[in-house]
């Protein structure tokens, strides 16, 4: 065994309240790809961010070629140890270009003058290790998503470091996407950089791990070579017991059309919605593939009323929904998911119970009636298990997973009866993922119809009972379950006859 | 399954209540301190008349800042109120003087106009989309100028002894300005906890677009805010012309300042959301406690300014630590 | 109202900064047109004589919004509407605290070539450059009521003499407490403006003449007739026998004689007041104000336009001139002069 690149021995992080990481012990060796897995809230990003220099360790030694290192912020681990992290959020400036991004703090000058056409020429050679043709006079913000994940690795490059941190850098991409990324990755690998990758998408650890550790409540479970790390053996490790079908799909009998979306047209700042039709049967769970910008949550949300339409008709249960807003739709029985939580699902502020009766507040003589609004809270958290000190607790404080429970339970007590899940395992731990999509199938056979929009094909695959597969705002093909198959879907998604090769 | 993990009380329960008065802590205990301290400190302190008098004092800021925490927890913010107590002010003061109005009429007269001044200041926030800032600010400098314009820049006087009820008549012990704020905190409480009014000006406060999406009307709503914090501040405003029988162009300049800070440390988030009425009447109090005990025991006057600067510093430090540790969890 | 600066100058950032550009420049117009002026003219050049046409005068006092500051204004415009000729502009902030503001406002009549110009300066040394920067131009200068620091020779003061005025309150005060010892209070207005720190220098020196009256508290009242009334309400918390008052000016004394009224102690606290708006005067006549200062505001205004003009038509500098105060007491309310100081107009001008 080679000798370890960097070495934690006994680490640990307190935060008020909570100890994120405790006690852990972890070596990297030079040159692997070492994929780091575990539930939201296991202390991954704590940990690389202790790794990063980012966050102060309160106990334990981190080691750097068998030598202590003391700290002294992220810039000096970057720069002068070689460690570099790659942040969950995207951590770029949007209004300054690509260029001014992967050389701030370390602007190129003469004379205190910057030079840009230095600046530029880094730029380059930086983004050309990623892959990534873009002029590096744009302005960040104008770049899609995938594009500017990638400024931020070529930005984790500068000073050349010899280990780069990944942390989830695959939750905001597609599939394809994915793929790009994980050849940068390989490239990377091949120039003898070090990757510390995390992640809760276990399908990545086969792709890309030589080792995986496994991390539950601040601990370190076990670290194992990629060969023995089966994606059933890592969640039994993750979860710390059996979690059964992740996709329980019921056989349920689809009923008449709830939802009738007839020609959906709207002008859009990413894509155009041309001529879109969907039914919706209950009992029937339908899925939205397609690639980022393909407008699949921009159909969602003309559906919906979240933006009105330009033409188009919708009709629940035979009656035309008039779409002029959100109220309309929710009024005529619709409900919508949204696919960021945090941005435009919940009030992150309140408690519980005032998020679950936001889209319906029951009133006595136009005063909330409270006794029945807790009612009602207590009623959902026993129907869909949402666990929560209190239903006075803020949503802020609640995991991923419940508050999505949280957020289907306002629309159940809104009355709706087609629900649009935009994503809805993003963020979500595998075993509440299991969970919702549990809840999923029980919402179906209850009579709900169901829309799911989600960029991981697994999840329609299973769930859904046909997938419409949109292309550049047009529907581009409906396929029956007889008929899925990864391969058709991004045929019809990226519009070639070829298939898509993993 | 059911409310797992950690069991914790529900809500009604003397913990829980327990719990969100201790987040007001920082107000409440400032105001139980300073109380103590002055009614060691000065003899005069703890008598009815002072009492009463603190009372008075703090209710024209107390009335405002009400209508101000609604404003705050939708996450917007109300410039104008000091400038629209003037204007309506003054106009409730002319209507009596000029246009021998009944002073009842007056006083609703010159509420209207805050309520005008404030639906304007709603619709450039919803209709024209301009930041509630700005938008408020335009109108703290309008109607400034309005109140020059129709005063002449001269005060408003020879209003007849009756225009003073409102704001120095008695109701049995009880000074007219302290029922009205009573009043009107009933009122505000009701609306931030138990109407549709109150629980989507919080909903809206926190996220605006999880608001919107669960069919929540956000513009009508927000312009109702705005009319809410307009009216405040014309009741105020003909309280304080009340106490003084006369509509003076130059009140309430800079009292924009003193009510939100009574907002602020009564623990709203200027980031929306968050506020109580009862910790702005809190703050409002404490304010009035300041300058009170500032006069009885004869301190200068910048210091006070200096001791209301760092209590809010306080207010605001221990929320943000309060809230890093719930964020943290 | 120190709040009230903070957030204009805030708001007027953009501004100032333009501002203080412009008055780097002119300071620098100023010493350059210094050294090239012949000997004799002085860096102030003498006012040129336009001793016929139109002329403009504009009038700028400390803040609009007072009493005091609108009989200023009737004051000018009499004595312009008793002349031909004569365009008078009235401007002026709408607080005394707003030295920024006012100094724009007067670069901006500069800057529209004013004949003369007339003002109270809310500051006295940042408004001193004001007035440079006037001289340089060639137009003529009078402060009315504060003057600058340093004020130059050729421009005269036309102003009450508050320390004078100041210590007769004193005086008044102790005559009508008479003999015996006696707890009084002092409700000052903006500590730090030249004004309001006459007046207080005033006060306590004539107070230092009657050893019997014991100085208790001394509280602002920011200029705003509210903070007033609770400042007085307070004062008379702390201070149950309290038994005179001197409130320096008009926000203050409508303030106290609230305050008064409310407590019931009208007439049984002696107060002494400044300035004389409807409110105040109605004061004397209930007894509630023992008695007012009364300074000549329409004849600091008249007298100031009518020697602008002549500076003007003949280039000769006025000199100075002390307004002078009357005192206005229950008993001489219904005097013609003390009447025609109260109630100013064109028709019957005060002395």
């Amino acid at each position: 065994m080679a000798e370890p690149l960097l070495e934690m021995h006994e680490v640990s992080k307190r935060y008020p309240g909570v100890l994120a990481v405790d006690q852990v012990s972890l070596t990297v060796l030079p040159g692997e790809v070492h994929v780091v897995v575990g539930e939201n809230g296991a202390g991954k990003s704590t940990l690389m961010k202790l790794l990063a220099q980012v966050e102060r360790p309160d106990e334990g030694v981190i080691r750097v070629d068998g030598k202590p290192v003391a700290f002294r912020g992220p810039r000096f681990a970057q720069l002068v140890l070689g460690v570099s992290m790659v942040h969950q959020e995207l951590a770029l400036a949007a209004h300054l270009s690509v260029a001014e991004n992967l050389c701030l703090g370390d602007e190129s000058s003469r004379w205190g003058v910057l030079s840009r056409r230095a600046d530029r020429r880094r730029a380059r050679s930086l983004l050309a290790r990623v892959n990534l043709t873009v002029d590096p006079a744009r302005a960040v913000g104008t770049l899609p998503i995938a594009d500017r994940q990638r400024v931020e690795i070529a930005k984790a490059l500068n000073g050349n470091p010899r280990v780069v941190i990944m942390d989830e850098p695959t939750t905001m991409l597609t599939e394809a996407e994915i793929d790009d990324l994980f050849t940068v990755i390989a490239e990377l690998k091949g120039c003898g950089i070090t990757i510390v990758y995390i992640s809760h998408r276990l399908d990545e650890v086969a792709h890309l791990a030589d080792r995986v550790t496994v991390l539950r409540d601040g601990r370190v479970v076990q670290t194992l070579p990629a060969a023995e790390a089966s994606p059933q053996h890592l969640i039994r490790l993750m979860v710390g017991r059996d979690i059964g079908d992740l996709y329980p799909k019921p056989d349920v009998e689809v009923g008449d059309i709830l939802l009738s979306a007839d020609g959906i047209c709207r002008r859009g700042k990413v894509v155009d919605l041309v001529d879109c039709s969907v039914d919706v049967r209950s009992g029937e769970i339908v899925g939205f593939a397609g690639l980022v910008g393909a407008g699949r949550t921009e159909l969602a949300r003309a559906i919906f009323g979240a933006d009105i339409p330009d033409a188009g008709r919708v009709s629940v249960r035979g009656r035309k929904v008039n779409l002029r807003s959100a109220r309309q739709g929710i009024a005529a029985g619709l409900g919508y998911l949204t696919e960021d939580r945090q941005a435009e699902g919940l009030a992150m502020a309140l408690p519980v119970d005032q998020n679950i009766t936001l889209a319906n507040i029951p009133l006595r003589l136009r005063m909330i009636d409270l006794p029945a609004e807790r009612k009602i809270a207590q009623s959902w958290g026993n129907q869909l298990g949402i666990k929560a000190p209190s239903i006075k607790s803020r949503v802020r404080t609640l995991s991923g997973g419940n508050q999505q429970k949280i957020v289907v339970a306002k629309w159940l007590e809104a009355r709706s009866q087609v629900l649009f899940f935009d994503e809805p395992a993003r963020g979500i731990d595998v075993a509440a993922k299991a969970e919702i999509f549990d809840l999923i199938g029980r919402l179906a056979a209850q009579g709900c119809g169901i829309v799911i929009i989600s960029s991981y094909l697994p999840e329609l695959l299973n769930m859904c009972d046909r997938i419409l597969v949109l292309r550049a705002g047009r529907i581009a093909g409906e396929l029956a379950r007889d008929e899925f198959s990864e391969e058709r879907i991004m045929q019809l998604a990226t519009g070639t006859g070829k298939g898509f090769q993993r | 399954m059911g409310w797992q993990g950690r069991r914790v009380p529900s809500p009604g329960t003397w913990r829980h209540r327990a719990r969100s008065v201790v987040s007001q802590l920082a107000a409440a205990g400032t105001v139980l301190v300073l109380f103590i301290y002055l009614s060691l400190a000065s003899d005069a302190f703890i008598t009815a008349n002072n009492l009463i008098n603190i009372g008075v004092q703090s209710a024209v800021v107390a009335i405002i800042a009400i209508g101000m925490t609604i404003v705050i927890i939708t996450a917007g913010i109300d410039l104008s109120v000091g400038s629209v107590a003037a204007l309506s002010g003054v106009l409730g003061a002319l209507l009596v003087v000029n246009y021998g109005v009944a002073i009842p009429l007056a006083i609703i007269g010159g509420t209207a106009i805050g309520a005008v001044a404030g639906m304007v200041n709603g619709l450039l926030v919803t209709q024209a989309g301009m930041a509630p800032f700005i938008a408020t600010l335009g109108m703290l400098s309008v109607a400034r100028g309005l109140v020059y314009i129709v005063t002449g820049s001269v005060a408003v006087s020879g209003t007849p002894p009756e225009f003073k009820v409102l704001g120095q008549g008695r109701l049995g012990a009880l000074p007219i300005p302290v029922l009205t704020l009573v009043l009107v905190a009933v009122l505000g409480h009701l609306i931030l906890t138990r109407t549709k009014l109150g629980r989507y000006a919080y909903a809206i406060g926190s996220n605006v677009e999880a608001a919107r999406l669960s069919g929540v009307p956000v513009k009508r709503y927000l312009a109702i805010v705005y009319i809410i914090s307009g009216t405040m501040a014309g009741l105020a405003g003909m309280i304080a012309a009340s106490r003084v029988n006369s509509g003076q162009p130059n009140f309430g300049i800079g009292l924009e300042l003193d009510v939100i800070a009574a907002t602020v440390i009564g623990g709203a988030s200027l980031f929306g959301g968050e506020g109580t009425v009862v910790g702005t009447l809190l703050g409002a109090l404490l304010i009035a406690l300041i300058r009170n005990g500032s006069v009885l025991l004869d301190i200068n006057t910048f210091y006070q300014q200096i001791i209301i600067g760092i209590i809010i510093w306080i207010a605001v430090f221990w929320d943000q630590y309060r809230r890093r540790r719930a964020a943290a969890r | 109202m120190t709040n009230l600066m903070r957030i204009r100058k805030a708001s007027a950032m953009r501004v100032r900064l333009s501002v203080s550009v412009g008055c780097t420049a002119a300071i620098v117009l100023a010493a350059a047109c210094s050294a090239v002026t012949v000997p004799g003219s002085g860096p102030s050049g003498g006012p040129k004589v336009k001793s016929s046409g139109p002329i403009t005068v504009a009038v700028v006092p400390k803040a609009v919004g007072f009493d005091f500051w609108d009989s200023v204004r009737k004051g000018a415009q009499c004595a312009a509407s008793k002349m031909t000729d004569v365009k008078l502009q009235w401007d002026g902030v709408t607080a005394e605290t707003d030295v920024t503001g006012q100094v724009n406002l007067l670069q901006n009549f500069l800057t529209r070539q004013v004949d003369g110009l007339v003002y109270a300066a809310t500051d006295a040394k940042v408004l001193a450059q004001v007035t440079q920067d006037a001289l340089s131009r060639d137009v003529p200068v009078i402060n009315i009521d504060s003057g600058t620091n340093p004020q130059p020779s050729n421009v005269p003061v036309f102003a009450t003499d508050n320390i004078a005025a100041a210590r007769k309150a004193a005086d008044l005060l102790a005559d009508a407490l008479g003999p015996g010892a006696h707890k009084v209070a002092f409700i000052p207005f903006q500590p730090g403006t030249v004004t309001n720190d006459q007046r207080t220098k005033g006060f306590k020196e004539g107070l230092a003449k009657h050893p019997n009256l014991t100085l208790v508290a001394e509280q602002s009242s920011s200029s705003d007739p509210n903070t007033a009334l609770s400042v007085t309400e307070n004062i008379l918390t702390a201070n149950p026998n309290l038994d005179g008052i001197f409130a320096a000016n008009e926000p203050g004394v409508v303030g106290a004689t609230n305050a008064l009224n409310q407590a019931g102690k009208a007439g049984k606290v002696k107060l002494i007041g400044w300035d004389a708006s409807p409110d105040e005067v109605k004061g004397v006549t209930s007894g509630a104000i023992t008695a007012l200062i009364v300074q000549n505001p329409f004849r600091m205004g008249f007298d100031s336009v009518n020697a602008m003009m002549q500076t003007v038509r003949t280039g000769q500098v006025a000199s100075s001139e002390d307004t002078g105060v009357a005192f206005v007491t229950k008993d001489n309310i219904n005097d013609p002069h003390v009447q025609a100081i109260l109630q100013p107009s064109c028709v019957n001008p005060p002395a």
